[in-house]
């Protein structure tokens, strides 16, 4: 059986408006527009604050025409390269709770919550978690909504505010949805005047209609209405499978079912996700693996969806070299239980890598001696043969310890 | 996320009254027994020698195990404590002195050599009565070994002022000692104990019908620096017959981890 679609939704502030807070944290309660050009060379409005938003000013409006609906709002361009670095360290934050992940004009992001997460024992300490983290991220607390659907984590986050969190359980999303209003719907205008006209005001009085009056009056706006109204809606998210954080991929020569042989593939996984941090300079401190079997390899990915494995493993420390990277891999690999055609292995949290310094002499090295001295005591007291140095014998031929190991007592 | 500032005052007003009234009574013991009668547990010894483990270093208060005491993983034979002992001994001898007093005289050194570990950093004590081993783990922490791992499988008697001595050696040097093995010790020891953890085999780790490794469940069973109940699983891979999975797997701690965000999952709405 399938476990129960949840959704997660956070709202933010627009990436570039976050930067520009950065860099002039006066303009916070200001009215500010911050503009880019497009393609075709035209000034458009990026983001705009609240304040600026109260005025008229929205984003994708005409900068000239913002300008003219708020005059006194400071004016600024946004930073192309500072956003798109916001945005990856957002991203990374992101798929470190789901696999799937939509992030929709820079100021909202969908996940996919469905499964259990074996880290948290709850979805209200997950939910808190993916807040903590974005907030972390961006200096902002987001508003986050968890639901069923697109629609009713959306509401739901609405309904939290920033910096606040709202689970609607499953199956609940009618009830939490009875007293939404009609004109916040993701329906055509003419469809949301239509029904104000008959005085259904809210979703609660869309949902006692029956389905084939709606239909009737409303033709296909009456399906979505009515699925919107009870938590029904089935928008897939549009994940941003092309930039995974940092992931290595590796098709099978056929679909293997025992997971003992996998484990012998893990030197080489290890081998390729080694020479990927390297190339970006980056270190890990967390690894998912996804198993996907014939079934799922062409269609979309995610957890808790059929003929895919995804688990994922924290180590103690940054890991960025093969055998850093061999001993968490090797523990993925011995919990999957399934198909497999294609290997994913992706990093998380992602950090620049620990300075290494040259050995240049060992510790123990000024111990030695007194050490020594100890050792020479102790032999004098109690015999020669209660302390024993060891080492192993040049080119030893087996495991037999008589023969692989040179005892002495210097 | 959101603070509420009117709700914070208070407790901080508490924490400070607290602090004041614990200064006060510091104050007036020293002040009646002398100075030196109350001292922090903090510098060196509170600091925790970490493993590489992160869930096993979090068992422990400091964050790795405890320096300036005794530990113990307790666990019967086959249950993987000393195959975890040696791993840890061998990690921490890549960097540092250490040594091991073998009171059953079975460990294999090559063992420490598999899991990575630099056997010229390595003193053995094979000691056949407990008396000499006890005197050469103290003799040897004095000396500079900063981990002293000492196997057995059941305990003997010793006196009550060895394991003190010990204590005393590794309070005054920052180092470590871990005793493995055995399900009970004797009481002169446990007196001096810091954390008891209890070590449980889960299961083998089996690939192509060899035993490749143990999984294990630690779990903290009486602790002086902390509360007991935290745990943790490590898969403990062996050198053979398949050497490229060698050394200790972090499997997850066993309690979930919420931290500071009680707060914000307060707040939380459901419904």
């Amino acid at each position: 059986m399938r476990a129960p679609s949840r959704l997660g939704f956070l709202g933010f502030p627009h990436l570039a408006l976050i930067l520009v807070w950065r860099a002039h944290p006066e303009l916070v309660s200001e009215a500010v527009l911050v503009g880019a050009s497009t393609v075709a060379g035209r000034e458009v409005v990026l983001a705009a604050s609240s304040a600026a938003r109260a005025r008229g000013a929205h984003p994708g409006q005409d900068f000239r025409q913002a300008e003219l609906a708020c005059p006194e709002a400071v004016r600024l361009r946004a930073d192309p390269i500072a956003v798109d670095r916001l945005r990856e360290q957002l991203l990374l934050a992101l798929y470190d709770f789901s696999p799937l992940v939509e992030l929709v004009d820079d100021s909202e992001a969908y996940l996919d919550l469905g499964g259990r997460d074996p880290r948290w024992e709850t979805e209200a300490a997950r939910a808190a978690h993916l807040g903590r983290s974005v907030q972390r991220i961006l200096g902002s607390a987001p508003a986050v909504g968890v639901g069923q659907s697109r629609f009713v984590a959306r509401a739901a986050a609405a309904r939290a505010g920033s910096g606040r969190i709202r689970l609607v359980p499953y199956g609940a999303a009618a009830s939490f949805l009875a007293d939404q209003p009609v004109a916040g719907l993701p329906l055509p205008p003419r469809t949301v005047e239509q029904l104000i006209g008959f005085g259904l005001l809210t979703c609660g009085d869309c949902a006692t209609i029956p389905l084939p009056d709606l239909q009737r009056q409303l033709g296909p706006d009456g399906i979505t209405l009515h699925r919107l109204c009870l938590g029904q809606d089935t928008a897939a998210l549009t994940p941003r499978r092309e930039t995974p954080p940092c992931a290595v991929r590796k098709v099978l020569a056929g679909v293997v079912e025992n997971s003992e042989s996998l484990r012998f593939g893990a030197p080489e996984l290890a081998a390729m996700l080694a020479a990927e941090l390297a190339r970006r300079n980056l270190a890990s401190g967390r690894l998912r693996l996804l198993l996907l079997d014939e079934d799922a390899a062409g269609g979309m990915v995610g957890a808790g969806q059929p003929g895919v494995f995804c688990d994922e493993v924290a180590t103690p420390a940054r890991v960025a070299t093969s055998q850093e990277l061999l001993p968490p891999i090797l523990s993925l690999l011995s919990r999957a239980r399934c198909r497999v055609l294609i290997v994913e292995l992706q990093a998380l949290d992602l950090a620049p890598p620990p300075a290494a310094q040259t050995r240049l002499w060992a510790v123990a090295d000024g111990r030695r001696e007194e050490i020594g001295r100890a050792v020479a005591r102790l032999q004098e007291r109690f015999g020669p043969e209660l302390v024993w140095r060891v080492e192993l014998r040049p080119q030893h031929p087996g495991d037999i310890p008589e023969e692989r190991l040179v005892w002495s007592t210097g | 996320m959101k603070v509420e500032r009117a709700q914070r005052l208070p407790a901080e007003r508490e924490r400070q009254l607290r602090h004041d009234s614990l200064q006060g009574a510091l104050a007036g013991i020293r002040h009646r027994y002398g100075p030196g009668v109350v001292r922090w547990g903090g510098d060196r010894q509170s600091s925790g020698l970490e493993t590489g483990a992160g869930s096993l270093d979090a068992l422990f208060v400091p964050g790795g195990i405890p320096r300036g005491r005794l530990s113990w993983l307790a666990g019967l034979p086959g249950e993987g404590g000393a195959s975890l002992g040696l791993a840890l001994l061998a990690g921490v001898s890549r960097d540092l002195p250490v040594a091991l007093v073998d009171f059953e005289q079975s460990a294999d050194p090559g063992d420490v050599a598999d899991y990575g570990g630099r056997l010229e950093n390595c003193w053995w004590v094979r000691a056949p009565e407990p008396e000499p081993g006890w005197a050469a783990a103290r003799s040897l922490v004095l000396a500079g070994v900063d981990f002293c791992l000492l196997l057995a499988e059941s305990w003997p008697q010793v006196g009550r002022a060895v394991p003190a001595l010990l204590q005393a050696a590794l309070e005054e040097r920052g180092a470590v000692a871990l005793l493995v093995g055995g399900m009970e010790v004797p009481a002169s020891v446990g007196a001096r104990l810091g954390v008891r953890i209890s070590c449980r085999r889960e299961s083998w780790t089996m690939t192509h019908g060899d035993v490749a490794g143990i999984r294990v469940r630690l779990e903290v069973a009486r602790s002086r620096l902390g509360a007991p109940g935290a745990g943790c699983r490590l898969e403990i891979g062996f050198p053979r017959p398949y050497p490229n999975r060698t050394g200790i797997v972090d499997l997850g701690g066993l309690a979930a981890d919420d931290g500071d965000l009680e707060e914000l999952l307060a707040q939380a709405v459901v419904g």
